[in-house]
């Protein structure tokens, strides 16, 4: 599965992302999690319309 | 998508990102974070973005950094939504500015990088209490876009 998500990122014709363990995990960050939360509750409020979807 | 942008690193599933602005107020390193807020086929995700601290490791988005790069730097964020709809889907991303100021920021951003953009993105901001295609000049609450 892994090798097939490399795969498909090279398969871009534009500069694409280098996989580094360098890359810090901010899944658990909270900075990110409140800003999650503010889209989350933006979206609930402000459902985005069926007709604007494609 | 032919834009200048920052060679950028990306966690290995393709959730967080990494590069560095390179100007005169020196070498700024910046995150960026792509966060599920809503499920579905395709779902809604967030993209939150900022300075790292290089002290404390933590992310600032209140901090105008003005290293003289701002189209550099959001053509590598959008290159960022290019890997991550490729790994995870065409999945619908929002983006807010920290503040009203910041938000006009970007609007302005995605109006002079528009025909790199729109050529590879759906682009929607909302103003007026509704949802809406981009419209330059117009100033939005946050964006949406998704991979055409």
């Amino acid at each position: 599965m892994a090798s097939d998500k490399k795969l498909a990122v090279k398969e871009t014709p534009f500069n694409s992302a280098v996989v580094s363990d360098k890359v810090k995990d901010r899944g658990n960050d909270p900075f990110f999690i409140k800003k999650a939360e503010k889209a989350k509750e933006f979206l609930q409020k402000h459902p985005f319309p069926d007709h604007l979807k494609k | 998508m032919h834009l200048d942008c920052y060679q950028y690193l990306a966690k290995n599933d393709y959730y967080d990102y990494e590069f560095v602005s390179d100007g005169p107020k020196g070498k700024i390193r910046k995150a960026v974070r792509f966060t599920k807020v809503r499920d579905g086929n395709p779902g809604f995700y967030n993209l939150g973005f900022g300075d790292i601290d290089e002290i404390s490791d933590t992310i600032n988005d209140q901090v105008v950094t003005d290293n003289g790069d701002r189209d550099k730097v959001l053509a590598t964020v959008a290159l960022t939504v290019m890997d991550f709809t490729n790994i995870h889907g065409s999945h619908y991303i929002i983006a807010q500015g920290s503040s009203p100021s910041r938000t006009r920021l970007y609007q302005i951003g995605i109006s002079r990088l528009w025909n790199e953009i729109s050529a590879d993105f759906d682009v929607f901001g909302f103003a007026d209490n509704h949802w809406q295609a981009f419209q330059h000049n117009v100033n939005y609450e946050a964006f949406l876009v998704k991979r055409k």
